[in-house]
Parts: structure tokens; sequence; C-alpha cells
């Protein structure tokens, strides 16, 4: 994602979710936190922050939720795993839709990927 | 916001010799050294973990009568720039080189006062700071992001094969107030050695059958603080193995951290034993980490010791290895029993560096699927007299790192069990020249964030 691109995007992610943050990290990658996105109806909790991290080369950015979330079953989602991203604790989680750059927005990533946790497992 | 009350500086073994080179007194004046830092909030304090040493050439210092080493301003601008473009703090190293207390004098404290405010306005995010280095004691001040006073320098922490502290007070004995309790311990680790026994605290991760004896020996030893690290609750495999459960732990289910704290109040009440009931990587588990002084790894899977290993460098922490394989031989013909102690040290060799760590052995945990479909690893044979000689030997290396009994000999410490013969061999092991895993995380520290 070139710079002028990513920046469209955050501006397009502050206006859809509020605060956001931006760090700068090894490799070349940058790490985009959004404070407060909004989980499927029946999740507890209701809101997570969310993390992407956009690595130079990589056809879509990475993105994680925090810890912690059940579904409206009360379970918690499979194929999950707890992983350390720069020393903070974030939710890895298995999603599958098609996504790129050119087509898409990082809104519409952040929405879709979020849409997995409605589907009781 | 808590209030920062002091920082601690630590030097990773790679950048150590270049430290003092750069800092050694040449053509009858001081020199300096500017290193590039990271930093990570503590609790109570503030890390600096330095990055890169950059020494001042010899042709841009002017002679002085006043200062003990002056230099042209414009020196400094390529240093500024690099440390803006890598959102790193500036930390500028001098040496009064001799054993004994130091401090700034007034010249260095008015440099300082008068340099680190600049440095802040360039990279506000990060601390500053201004230290002397004497050959036994560091002394320094430092400028904190956001905040106009200064705090001192702690100490500085040279990572070496043992971990040599350079504070600024003189320290005290700490066997007579203990009895007789480390009289004959003390005979090998000396009463330097005993201080740092106390005063060390220890991250012990897997509290099963390498972890729990881990934790007794430490607990008999004398550390200040156990950190035990651990979400699962005990069932009847462990009894075993896990040193201290009883037949009661298993009915009632109780948390090996449970168990582990009773241990270690039935050794000494003295050795604080912090129960951390969470798994690495939860964030309660990592600010628990990173705390410690020393991490453990007493764990199964290698993403677990993937995690142990980038947050270990991340924080400049030593970190110490072990781990058990009982495996049939094809056929059925026997068993092969390895295992391994290995001490890590940061700016030496990583689990990467060795391909002890690879992503091949990482997807081979998760069927080659994504990380979020990792499961846990197969059940291992585990025996508790093997467990306990690994345990120990990664004790030995604790000792090690905190006393130094032993002489060093240059090697980093990679030693292999084989079970069947009863040995420990010492194996070599270096740092690759260019591990893409240590550049990415030594000294990582906390991230600086901007506001969109």
């Amino acid at each position: 994602m070139t710079e002028e691109n990513l920046n469209t995007a955050i501006a397009s992610l502050k206006e859809a979710y509020g605060a956001i943050s931006v760090a700068a990290a090894s490799g070349g990658r940058k790490l985009v936190r959004i404070e407060k996105t909004t989980l499927p109806n029946g999740c507890a909790p209701s809101t997570t922050p969310v993390l992407l991290v956009i690595t130079p080369g990589q056809p879509r950015p990475q993105l994680y939720v925090k810890p912690g979330i059940k579904l409206p079953n009360g379970k918690v989602p499979r194929s999950t795993s707890a992983v350390a991203v720069e020393g903070e604790a974030w939710m890895q989680f298995s999603y599958s839709f098609p996504w790129d750059e050119n087509s898409h927005s990082l809104v519409q990533l952040v929405g879709a990927s979020l849409q997995r946790f409605a589907k009781a497992e | 916001m808590k209030r920062q009350m002091s920082a601690e500086i630590r030097v990773p073994l790679h950048l150590i010799e270049t430290l003092k080179a750069a800092t050694a007194f040449r053509g009858g004046h001081e020199t300096v050294a500017f290193c590039l830092a990271s930093h990570v909030r503590l609790s109570n304090m503030t890390l600096l973990l330095i990055k890169k040493v950059i020494p001042l050439p010899g042709d841009v210092y002017v002679s002085s009568s006043t200062h003990g080493a002056k230099w042209t301003g414009r020196a400094m601008v390529p240093i500024l720039n690099e440390a803006l473009a890598g959102g790193l703090g500036i930390v500028l190293f001098h040496a009064h080189p001799h054993t004994g207390r130091v401090s700034l004098s007034e010249d260095d404290s008015r440099s300082a006062r008068k340099l680190l405010p600049v440095f802040q306005n360039v990279i506000p995010a990060r601390p500053h700071a201004s230290v002397v280095l004497g050959k036994t004691h560091a002394a320094g001040t430092v400028l904190l992001p956001g905040r106009t006073d200064y705090v001192n320098v702690e100490k500085v922490r040279l990572l070496s094969p043992t971990i040599t502290d350079l504070g600024n007070h003189e320290g005290s004995s700490v066997l007579h107030k203990e009895g007789d309790i480390y009289h004959r311990q003390a005979l090998l680790t000396g009463s330097a050695g005993e201080r740092n026994l106390r005063r060390a605290k220890i991250a012990v991760i897997g509290l099963s059958g390498g972890g729990s004896h881990v934790v007794q020996q430490l607990a008999h030893m004398g550390v200040g603080e156990i950190i035990g690290i651990d979400d699962d609750r005990v069932d009847e495999t462990n009894r075993s193995r896990l040193i201290g459960m009883t037949r009661l732990d298993v009915i009632f289910r109780r948390r090996k951290t449970k168990v582990m704290k009773r241990l270690v109040r039935k050794i000494n009440r003295r050795v604080k034993f912090t129960p951390i009931p969470h798994p690495v990587p939860y964030q309660k588990a990592i600010d628990a980490l990173k705390e410690s002084d020393i991490i453990i790894g007493c764990v199964d899977s290698y993403h677990a010791r993937a995690d142990l290993q980038e947050l270990a460098w991340r924080y400049m922490i030593p970190y110490i290895d072990i781990g058990l394989r009982i495996r049939p031989l094809d056929l059925g013909n026997g068993v092969t029993i390895g295992g391994q102690v290995m001490t890590a040290i940061p700016g030496s060799f990583c689990q990467w560096c060795i391909d002890f760590l690879t992503d091949g052995k990482l997807l081979s945990e998760t069927g080659g699927r994504p990380r979020s479909y990792f499961e846990g690893t197969d059940k291992h044979a585990q025996v508790v007299s093997m467990n306990g000689i690994l345990a120990s030997q990664a004790v030995n290396e604790i000792l090690q790192l905190l006393t130094g009994f032993a002489p060093v000999d240059g090697d980093m410490s990679f030693k292999k069990f084989n079970g069947l013969e009863g040995t420990l061999e010492k194996w070599g092991v270096k740092k690759k020249s260019r591990c893409e895993k240590c550049e990415a995380s030594l000294g990582g520290g906390d991230l600086i964030w901007h506001s969109a």
C-alpha cells in the first residue's frame, strides 16, 4: 500500500470509526489501531479495539482484535489464537473473503472481518 | 499517570565493547558516544534500551580548557536525523575511568540540561539521557517524554554472560540479616552474588515438570521474586512430575500458580512469589514478563518459544529455555532422549539464529495452517528425574548470570542433553551476522503511537 493510499485509507477509517492511532514498526510495517469498533449483536464484549498491520509487499493487511471475545451463543470463537504484536496482546482469527487494495477499502475489510463473530460455531 | 521514579539503561552484549571503546580517553581528552535507544515504561521505572552506538570521530572535537570534551554542534546533526528517522531517543555516554562511585560533574550536568531538551524537542516521544560510566559504577540523568524535570539513572546494565549492573551506590552485605540460611551457598557466590540473587526477579513460564523444579530451587536459593506464569490447573497426570503438588490439589483442581505459591511459602517466606494465571502472550503475562530480570521458559511448543524469544529480545531480558524430548525410534526399536538448556543473552544468538526455531517448525505445529489454528502440541513423554536435570542446569545458568561463579570462556551457552548417556554437552553456537528476527525485535521497546 502506498503512503498516499494509506493516508486516504486512514482518513476513511477515522470517519467510520473515530479515534485512530498509527505507529511505525520494524521492517517498514505500519500499525493502525482503531480504538473502538462494534462487534455483531450478542457478542461479549460488544466493542473491541482493532489492529491493522500493513506490511510492505503483503497483499492485504493482517487484522487483530483484543482477546476474550465470546460469540452470541456464549462460546469462544474457534480458530483463534492470542499473539503478541510488538509487545501487545491481540487475538488473531481466521476469516475468508476476497479483498484487494484496488477494489476494496480498509473500512470494508474491518467491517467484513468482524462479521465473522456473528456466526455461532 | 504514575510518576516514573528512576531509569535503567540496558546495553546488549554485542554493543558493550563498542561502547567502552567509544568512550575511552583519546588524545588527552574525554570522548563521547551517542547511543540511540528505545524505551519501555515499567510500573516504577523506565528502561532505556540501547540499539546503536555512534562514536564521535576524532576530528569533531575542539580544544577547551573548561570542558572534559567539547565537539562541534554540526557533528550532532546526522545523529539527530538518524534518531528522528528511527523514532529513537539519544543517550550521551562518556567515561570517568576509575573504580568507585562516579557522578556527572557540574559541567556535565550543565551540558545535559542544554542538550537533552534539544533532543526532546526533536524526538518528544522518547527519553533522552546523559550518562557517565566508571569501571564499577555509573551515574546519569534522564529527561522523560512530556516532562521538564529529570530523573536519575539507577543503573546501567551490561548484558554480558554475567550481568553487570553499574549503579551509583555501594551495596551492603545481605548475609548478616538472614542468619545462616545462605552461608554455605555464599562460599561459592560471595557477598555481591548473594546481593544480586536477593534483588533478582525471575519469571518462570510453564509450571509443570520443568518449571516446578526451577521454582523450588529458586526459592531455596533465595532469589528476590519469582513470577510464575501458567494458566493451567493441575490434574492427575501432573502427580508424576510436578514438584510440591498433593492429591488434594487434584481433587480441588487447583491452579499450578497456587501450588507453586504454597511451595515457595513453605521454603522461604522472604521469597516473593507473584502468580500470573494467564498464558503468554496474554497482556497480564506480558506485563509481568517485562518486569523480570531473567526469563526461564519451560514450555512445550515452538509457538510458545517464539513468543518468549520475541518478548525477551524486545525488552532485552536474558532468556533461558529448557526442553526434554523422549521419542520412540522407528520400528519400535528403543528411544532417543534429548533435550536442551539454552541461555540466550540479548545481543548474542537467538533461537532463530541457530535454527532452533524455524518457520517450518512453527508450521508443523499447526499442520501448515495459520497460527489461529494452533491448538497445542502433542503430549510427549515426561519423566521427573530428567526434567530435574534440565531444571537444575537452568538454575545454574541463572546463578552464573547473577553471580558469575564460573569463568566465562566467551562461548554462549547451548547445552545438549543426552538422557541415555546421562550427559549435558556444551555446543558452540553463534549469532547469525544478519538475523531478521534479531533485527526486528532486539530492543524494540514500547511502540510510539500517534493520533491520526
